[in-house]
C-alpha cells in the first residue's frame, strides 16, 4: 500500500503525483522501447526529504527507483512493477562554489551544464560532458559515471566527484568522500559512482573544477569514410600528441545534423568527419595543431577546416552534441547504441557494425568518441512497427557481440540499465557478477531500490 | 502504414499534428529552455512531456483527464523549446492544434467555459467592447476602487487568485494616449518607401504611445505609413486560446484590410505575438478544411511581406539618430519574437545605434516573463512565480530601462515592476529610439 | 599449515618467517608463515586454506607501504612477487595489463621503452609493486599533476577468501560495464580482496621535462606565489614544496646550494609537454615570481632532474627507510578565499614541533593541501595531542599518521579517529571477504569474537 499521506505530508501534496495520465509521462526515458508506467512519482525538495520518503517507502516494502531529467539511454531509471519513481528535478540548488580550492557543492537535480555555467566566471568548469549535458542531471551522471567527448583527456564522472551525500535505501544518510585529500577508509563515493542508482540515491556532491584552459584550437577533417577517420585518429595518438577530444561522425550522421537547427557547416559529400581539439596554453595549443594537420593531411583528407574564433568552434559542437536529437528527423524513435572496443579496432569493427545493419535491414548511423573506442551506432526505427524493433533489437545483440568479439564491452558511458542487464554474461563470469551483487546487496539487501537493474538475477544453484 | 495508424485521427490536420508528435525522440533536450518545467518540474509541465501526452491522446493510450488538461493548459506557448529541438518539433503549432481539438472540447460546460470562448472569439475583434472595458478599468483605477480594495485586502478576502488577478490588471493610460493613428503619415526626409502598420486590437487602448512611437520613427527613417481605416484584429489571442475558426476569420479579415491600402513595401507590426500570427497565415490557413486555394496563396503571399519593425529597421538600414539617450537599458526578449519569428539580433542593434544609451546584460534575458497571451489571468500563481524570478533578474542587472517588444510583455512587466517598487520605465525599443529622434 | 601451502606450491612456495626479517618487523609478528603463490587461481587457494584455518592473511607486494594503515593480525604473509610480469601491453590502445606482483619500476621501464609513460612515482619505486601502489593508494610527486593510481586503473583481478576468483572492469579506456569494485580495491589496503592483476591506462611520454627550483626563506612570500600559480591555472606535472635540507646533496647547479638550507623551502615544479608548450609554462612561471618573490631561483640542468626528484619522492616517504621514524600528514583546504594559507600551516606546525622539544622536516603539496611531517622518532603523546588540536580547531582539516614503526602502532588508531562509516564498512568487508582474514585490524579494529 502506497503510504500516500505521508508521502503528502513530507513533500506536499503537489509533488506527489499518482494519475495513470500522468504516469504515462513516466513510462519511459530516451530509450523509448522500454517502457513501463510507475504507481506514483514523488518529487522530493531536498536531502532531508528525500530520506523521508525513502524510509516511508521501505517501511510500506515499495520498490523504488531515483530519476533525474529522464534522459538515459539504456532504461536505468525505470521504474519497477508498481513502484515510486523518486524524482529530482526539484533539487537543483548550487549550494556553494569554492573557487580557490576548486569545487562545488551542488543539489543532484542540477544540470550537468548548470555547474559549468555557476564556475565560468572564475575561469573553471565542471569537466565531464556529455552531449544532453545542458539537461542531463549531475545525480544522473554519478549513477552512470557519465562521459562524454572531453573524457578522453579529463576522464568520466568518477574522477570529478570528490565527496557525496546519498540517501540508502533504508533511508539512512550517508555523507562520504571529502574535498580534502585523502581521506582515510574505503572509497565509498568512488564505488557508488557508476552504480547506476541501484545501491543509493545521490542527492548532493561535491564536484571538482577544473581550470578553463587559456587556448582551444578545434580542427575539422572531412574524410572518405570511417575507417579512414579512425586512422587518423590512430596516427595522431601514436605520434604523442594529446588531444582533448577526438570525434568523429558518418555519412549518414552528418546528413542529419546539416539538415536540423544545429547544422554546424560539415562537408556533406563527406564519408565521415573527424573533431580533433587541443587545450591547454597557448604555444602548446597552437603546435599540436599545426602538428595534428600536417599528419591528417599525409591522409587522404577531403577538406580540412580550424575554428576561426569561439563562435566558430561553438557552431562546430553544436552539430555534435545535437546529433542524436537530429536523428529524429529520421524517424519517430531513436536507439542511441553505447559499446566499447580497444581504440586500434575501430576501423574493423565500425565496418562490422554497419554490415549488421545492413544485414537486419535497419536506419543507422554512426558517432564515435574515436579517442576512447567509443562507438555510437544510432538506430532510427518506429517502435509501432513490430517487425522493425524486432530487426533494430536483434541488430544490437549482433553489435554488441561483436564488440564484445572484439576485446571489448557493453558499455562505454550509457551503463547497462535494463537494456543490457541480460548480455552481462558476454563480460562477466557469475563470480564476478555475485562480488557486485554481494556489494550491491550490503546497501540495498531487500532490492527495494532499482531491483532489477545492470546485474542479472543469480543463476538457480544446481545441487 | 494503415496498421499503425493511431485511433484518433480523423482529419489531414490531424495526421498532420500527429505526425509531429512523432518527431520528438523523447531527447529531453527542451528541458532547461521551458519555464513551466522549470517552476514545477512535473514531465507533463515540460515540452517532452507535453509532446509524449498528446501523442498518448492521439494514440488513445491515455484519456483527457483532469490532471492532463492542467498541464497542457499550463503551457505558456513562448516556444523557447524550438530553437533548441535537434529534431525540429513544431512544438507551438501542435500546442495550438491541441487546444482546438483537445482541450477546448474537453472542457467542463459552464459559465466560465461560455465567457471564455465568446471572449476568445469576439472581444479583439470588436473595438466598441474593448472601449467598454478600457473605460470600465479605467474608473476602476481612477475612482481609487483598485487602491481602496488593494489596501483592505477586499480581494484577498474573495480569493486569492482574484488579488493576483487584479496585480496583473493594466493600468489604462488616459484618452490623450488612445488617439488611433493617422491613416497615412507621410515620410520625411529621402523617401525610401512605404509600408503599412499593424496598430493590433488592445493596444491603440492601452499602449498608443507605442504605436505612435512605431510611426513616427519609421516616417523619421524615410518611409511613408498607412495604417487600416477599419480596426483590424490578427487572430493572435483566438489562435492562442485554440480558437482556430475565429482566428482564420481574423486572418482573412486582416489580409483583405491590408490588400485595401494598395502595394506596400512590407506589413509591420510592432507587437511580436501579431507579427508572429501574420508570418504563419500561410499555414494557418493551409491546415483550415475548407480554405480556398486563393485564400491560401494570398495568406503566403500577405504573410513573406510581414516584419518586426526592429527587424524592418534594421534590414534598411538605419539612419543614426541626432539625439541622445541616457539610459542603462535591459533588452528582455519577447518569446514570440526571439523564438517564434527567431528575430533575437535586430532589436539589440537598433538600441545599440542609440547614442548614450548602455545596454546592460539580463540574466536569461530570453526565458518568458509570464505574460504568454493571458495566461497571467488564467494561470496567474505560475504567471507572478515566473515573473519574480525575472524581476530578480532585472534587480541583478541594475537597468533603470527594461525593452521589450510586444504587449503583453511590456504590460506583465509594468505589473512586476509595480509590484516590487522599482524605479524602472518599461518601454519598447522603437520608443528609446523616437526619443533619440527628437 | 605450511604443509598443505606446499601441497598447493610446491616446497618453494611456502615458508616461515625470520623472525628478525623485515616482514617480523612491519608486521610486529614474531611467528608468521609466508605463502607465494604464482597466480590468480593459487593465490585463491591459498586464501581458501587460510579461511579454514581462520589464519589472518596479509597481502605483501615490495613491503614499502605496510605502515599504512593500523598493524594487521598477521598469521599468513601471502607474498605477491611470485605473480609478476606484463601480461600485454597494447601501446596502439595505450593500456597495459600486468600482474600485481610486478615491481612498479620494471613497469615504468617497459612502458617507457616503447614511448610511453605511467605517471605513477610513489617513494620505495624500486621495490614498490604495481598491485601494492593501487592497494595502497599513492603515488609521489606525480600526485600533484596526474593523481592516483584509481585515475589510470581501468580493471583488477582478485582473489577472495572464499576461495573465488573474480574480475572487475576491463582493459578499456572508457567502460562503465558493471561496478567498478577496483576503485572500492584501491586504496583498500588489502582488507578486502588481493590484487592478482591490474590493468592501466597509460600516456604518451612528454617530448620535453623542465624543473624549476624556488627557494623561499619568507612564508608570506611563499603563500604570495601560491596563490598567484592558483589563479594562473597552470598545470604542472609535479608541485611540491620540500624543506630545503631534504634536498642537500643532490646536485642542482648554480646557486643551488643556498636552496638546501635550513631556514628555505623550496618549490619544485615539473612540466611536461612539447617544446613550446614547456618553454611557455616555465615563461608564465617566471612572471608569477613578482608577486611572491623567491630568495633563489633555478632551472634544474637536464641531468639533475632525476636525482632531484627522487630525493624530493623518497622524502615524501611513507615508509622511512632506516624503520625509526614517522610521517604525520595534515590534510586542509590549501586557500581561503584567494589568500594560501600553505605558509601560516607550515609556520604553526613548526612551532609546535619545536615546543615539543622535537625536530621535522617538513614537505607539502601546496596544490592539493597536503602537509607531510617527517619526525625522526615517533611523536610523543604531547606533541601528537597539540597536533590533533591544531588540526581539529577549524574545519577542513585532517590528521592521519602515515608512518610509524609498527611497535609504535601496535594498539593504537593511525587514524585519529577519522575513519568514518564503520558499520557499511564492516559490512562491505563481510561481503567481500566473507572469511574475515584479510588483513585484519588494519582499518577497524578486529571486532572482539
Amino acid at each position: 500500500m502506497l503510504p500516500l499521506e505521508r508521502l503528502r505530508r513530507i513533500v506536499g501534496a503537489e509533488h506527489v503525483l499518482l494519475a495513470p495520465e500522468e504516469m504515462f509521462a513516466y513510462e519511459c526515458d530516451a530509450l523509448t522501447w522500454l517502457r513501463r508506467r510507475p504507481a506514483a512519482v514523488v518529487l522530493p525538495g531536498g536531502t532531508a526529504e528525500t530520506a523521508e520518503v525513502v524510509a516511508a517507502l521501505s517501511e510500506a516494502a515499495l520498490p523504488f527507483v531515483a530519476r533525474g531529467a529522464g534522459t538515459g539511454l539504456s532504461g536505468g531509471a525505470l521504474c519497477p512493477e508498481g513502484g515510486v519513481v523518486i524524482e529530482t528535478a526539484r533539487m537543483k540548488r548550487l549550494l556553494s562554489l569554492d573557487p580557490w580550492n576548486r569545487f562545488a557543492l551542488v543539489e543532484c537535480g542540477t544540470p550537468n551544464a548548470e555547474v559549468s555555467r555557476a564556475a565560468e566566471p572564475h575561469g573553471l568548469f565542471f569537466a565531464p560532458d556529455p552531449s544532453s549535458q545542458n539537461v542531463c542531471t549531475i545525480g544522473g551522471n554519478i549513477a552512470e559515471n557519465a562521459g562524454g567527448p572531453h573524457t578522453y583527456k579529463y576522464g568520466a564522472t568518477a574522477r570529478h566527484v570528490l565527496a557525496l551525500t546519498a540517501v540508502l535505501p533504508d533511508g539512512r544518510v550517508l555523507r562520504t568522500g571529502s574535498p580534502l585529500a585523502d581521506p582515510p577508509g574505503y572509497d565509498l563515493a568512488g564505488l557508488l559512482v557508476g552504480t547506476e542508482g541501484t545501491c543509493a540515491i545521490g542527492t548532493e556532491a561535491t564536484l571538482k573544477l577544473t581550470p578553463l584552459p587559456r587556448a582551444v584550437e578545434t580542427l575539422l577533417f572531412a574524410f572518405r569514410g570511417v575507417a579512414d577517420a579512425c586512422s587518423a585518429v590512430q596516427r595522431v595518438i601514436s605520434s604523442g600528441l594529446e588531444p582533448c577530444t577526438m570525434e568523429v561522425m558518418d555519412g549518414a550522421t552528418i546528413a542529419a545534423v546539416e539538415a536540423s537547427v544545429n547544422a554546424a557547416g560539415y562537408p556533406r559529400d563527406a564519408g565521415a568527419v573527424l573533431i580533433l581539439e587541443f587545450d591547454g596554453g597557448d604555444a602548446a595549443v597552437a603546435e599540436s595543431a599545426e602538428r595534428a594537420e600536417r599528419l591528417c593531411r599525409e591522409l587522404e583528407v577531403l577538406a580540412c577546416e580550424r575554428a576561426r574564433d569561439r563562435a566558430h568552434r561553438l557552431k562546430l559542437w553544436k552539430g555534435r552534441k545535437g546529433a542524436f536529437g537530429a536523428m529524429g528527423r529520421l524517424a519517430p524513435d531513436l536507439l542511441v547504441q553505447d559499446a566499447v572496443v580497444p581504440r586500434s579496432r575501430l576501423p574493423e569493427v565500425v565496418a562490422r557494425v554497419l554490415e549488421i545493419g545492413r544485414e537486419h535491414g535497419i536506419r543507422m548511423s554512426n558517432v564515435l568518441h574515436a579517442g576512447d573506442g567509443n562507438l555510437h551506432p544510432n538506430i532510427s526505427y518506429d517502435r509501432r512497427d513490430a517487425d522493425e524493433t524486432r530487426r533494430v533489437l536483434a541488430a544490437c545483440a549482433g553489435i554488441l557481440q561483436a564488440c564484445v568479439e572484439a576485446g571489448g564491452t557493453l558499455s562505454g558511458e550509457h551503463g547497462i540499465g535494463l537494456e543490457k542487464r541480460d548480455y552481462m554474461s558476454l563480460v562477466f563470469g557469475e563470480e564476478d557478477l555475485e562480488r557486485m551483487r554481494a556489494v550491491r546487496d550490503v546497501m540495498n539487501g531487500r532490492s527495494l531500490l532499482n531491483p532489477d537493474k545492470v546485474l542479472p538475477a543469480r543463476e538457480p544453484k544446481t545441487p | 502504414m494503415s496498421d499503425l495508424a493511431p485511433r484518433q485521427i480523423r482529419s489531414r490536420a490531424d495526421l498532420i499534428q500527429y505526425g509531429r508528435a512523432l518527431d520528438c525522440v523523447h531527447c529531453g533536450l527542451c528541458l532547461p529552455a521551458c519555464p513551466t518545467y522549470d517552476l514545477l518540474a512535473r514531465e507533463g509541465t515540460g515540452p517532452r512531456g507535453r509532446v509524449y501526452l498528446m501523442r498518448g491522446l492521439a494514440e488513445g493510450e491515455i484519456l483527457p483527464a483532469a490532471t492532463v488538461l492542467r498541464d497542457l493548459d499550463l503551457c505558456l506557448v513562448c516556444r523557447a523549446c524550438e530553437p533548441v529541438c535537434p529534431s525540429g518539433v513544431r512544438f507551438g503549432e501542435m500546442m495550438e492544434f491541441c487546444r482546438a481539438h483537445i482541450l477546448e472540447p474537453a472542457r467542463p460546460p459552464g459559465r466560465g467555459l461560455r465567457l471564455r470562448r465568446f471572449a476568445a472569439r469576439n472581444i479583439f475583434n470588436h473595438p466598441a467592447l474593448l472601449r467598454a472595458l478600457a473605460a470600465f478599468f479605467l474608473l476602476y483605477d481612477r475612482l481609487g476602487l483598485r487602491r481602496l480594495l488593494r489596501t483592505y485586502g477586499v480581494l484577498q478576502y474573495f480569493s486569492a487568485d482574484l488579488a493576483l488577478r487584479d496585480a496583473f490588471l493594466p493600468r489604462v493610460p488616459r484618452w490623450s494616449e488612445r488617439r488611433r493613428l493617422p491613416h497615412r503619415t507621410p515620410a520625411r526626409g529621402a523617401t525610401r518607401g512605404r509600408v503599412a502598420l499593424l496598430e493590433g486590437c488592445v493596444a491603440p487602448f492601452l499602449l498608443g504611445r507605442v504605436n505612435h512611437a512605431t510611426a513616427r520613427v519609421l516616417s523619421h527613417q524615410g518611409f511613408e505609413v498607412l495604417v487600416p481605416r477599419k480596426h483590424t484584429c490578427c487572430g493572435a489571442l483566438s489562435a492562442h486560446f485554440g480558437q482556430l475558426a475565429a482566428a482564420r476569420a481574423a486572418a482573412l479579415r486582416t489580409i483583405d484590410a491590408f490588400q485595401a491600402l494598395g502595394p506596400v513595401d512590407a506589413v509591420i507590426s510592432n507587437s511580436a505575438g501579431c507579427g508572429a500570427m501574420m508570418k504563419d497565415y500561410g499555414r494557418l490557413l493551409e491546415e483550415a478544411e475548407g480554405a480556398s486555394a486563393a485564400e491560401v496563396r494570398a495568406a503566403h503571399g500577405f504573410a513573406a511581406r510581414v516584419r518586426d519593425v526592429t527587424e524592418f529597421l534594421v534590414d534598411q538600414g538605419i539612419r543614426p539618430p541626432p539625439g541622445r539617450v541616457e539610459a542603462r537599458v535591459a533588452y528582455a526578449a519577447a518569446c514570440h519574437l526571439a523564438h517564434a519569428q527567431r528575430v533575437t539580433e535586430a532589436p539589440l542593434e537598433l538600441l545599440r545605434a542609440v547614442p548614450g544609451l548602455e545596454l546592460v546584460p539580463l540574466e536569461r534575458a530570453d526565458r518568458c516573463c509570464g505574460a504568454g497571451g493571458l495566461y497571467n489571468a488564467l494561470h496567474p500563481r505560475e504567471s507572478l512565480a515566473l515573473l519574480e524570478a525575472r524581476i530578480q533578474d532585472l534587480k541583478r542587472s541594475g537597468a533603470d530601462t527594461l525593452a521589450t517588444a510586444n504587449p503583453g510583455c511590456l504590460l506583465q512587466w509594468s505589473a512586476g515592476i509595480e509590484r516590487e517598487g522599482l524605479a524602472v520605465e518599461v518601454v519598447h525599443p522603437v520608443e528609446l529610439f523616437d526619443r533619440a529622434m527628437r | 599449515m605450511i604443509e598443505r601451502l606446499q601441497r598447493l606450491l610446491g616446497d618453494a612456495g611456502a615458508w616461515e618467517v625470520a623472525q628478525d626479517g623485515e616482514v617480523a618487523r612491519e608486521l610486529g609478528a614474531a611467528r608468521a608463515l609466508v605463502a607465494a603463490p604464482r597466480d590468480q587461481e593459487q593465490c585463491a587457494a591459498v586464501l581458501r586454506v587460510a579461511a579454514e584455518a581462520r589464519c589472518a592473511v596479509v597481502p605483501w607486494g615490495g613491503g614499502q607501504h605496510q605502515r599504512l594503515g593500523n598493524v594487521p593480525r598477521a598469521d599468513l604473509v601471502l607474498v605477491t612477487t611470485g605473480m609478476a610480469g606484463i601480461v600485454t601491453h597494447d601501446a596502439a590502445d595505450q593500456t597495459i595489463v600486468a600482474q600485481a606482483g610486478t615491481r612498479l619500476a620494471d613497469l615504468v621501464a617497459a612502458v617507457r621503452a616503447r614511448g610511453q609513460f605511467l605517471p605513477l612515482d610513489p617513494a620505495g619505486v624500486a621495490r614498490a609493486t604495481i598491485g601494492g601502489v593501487v592497494a595502497a593508494g599513492v603515488n609521489g610527486p606525480y600526485r600533484s599533476g596526474f593523481g592516483l593510481p584509481r585515475d589510470f586503473l581501468l580493471g583488477a583481478r582478485t582473489a577472495h577468501s572464499d576461495g573465488a576468483c573474480s574480475r572487475s572492469g576491463g582493459r578499456l579506456v572508457k567502460n562503465v560495464t558493471g561496478f567498478d569494485l577496483h576503485r572500492l580495491y584501491h586504496g583498500s589496503l588489502g582488507t578486502l580482496a588481493v590484487l592478482c592483476e591490474v590493468s592501466l591506462r597509460l600516456l604518451p611520454l612528454p617530448e620535453r621535462e623542465a624543473t624549476l627550483a624556488l627557494g623561499f626563506d619568507d612564508l608570506e612570500r611563499l603563500d604570495g606565489f601560491v596563490a598567484a600559480y592558483r589563479a594562473s591555472g597552470l598545470a604542472a606535472a609535479s608541485y611540491v614544496l620540500v624543506h630545503g635540507p631534504l634536498l642537500a646533496g643532490n646536485g642542482l647547479a648554480g646557486g643551488a646550494a643556498d636552496l638546501a638550507q635550513d631556514g628555505m623551502f623550496v618549490v619544485l615544479l615539473r612540466f611536461h609537454g612539447t617544446e613550446r608548450g614547456v618553454a611557455e609554462s616555465l615563461a608564465r612561471t617566471r612572471d608569477l615570481l613578482s608577486r611572491g618573490a623567491p630568495a633563489a631561483a633555478c632551472e634544474a640542468p637536464e641531468g639533475a632532474q632525476a636525482p632531484l626528484w627522487m630525493a624530493c619522492r623518497e622524502a615524501f616517504a611513507s615508509v622511512s627507510p632506516d624503520g625509526g621514524g614517522a610521517v604525520l600528514r595534515l590534510s586542509f583546504l590549501p586557500h581561503a578565499g584567494e589568500r594560501s594559507v600553505l605558509g601560516g600551516i607550515v609556520d604553526s606546525v613548526a612551532a609546535l614541533v619545536a615546543g615539543a622539544g622535537s625536530r621535522a622536516a617538513l614537505c607539502a603539496e601546496p596544490g592539493l593541501g597536503v602537509l607531510r611531517i617527517l619526525l625522526p622518532e615517533p611523536p610523543g603523546e604531547e606533541l601528537l595531542q597539540r597536533l590533533l588540536t591544531f588540526a581539529r580547531r577549524e574545519d577542513g582539516r585532517l590528521l592521519v599518521v602515515e608512518s610509524a614503526p609498527a611497535s609504535w602502532r601496535l594498539g593504537r588508531d593511525v587514524f585519529l579517529g577519522a575513519l568514518p562509516h564503520e558499520s557499511l564498512a564492516r559490512a562491505l568487508k563481510a561481503a567481500l571477504d566473507p572469511a574475515g582474514v584479510l588483513s585484519p585490524g588494519r582499518l577497524y579494529p578486529e571486532e572482539a569474537g
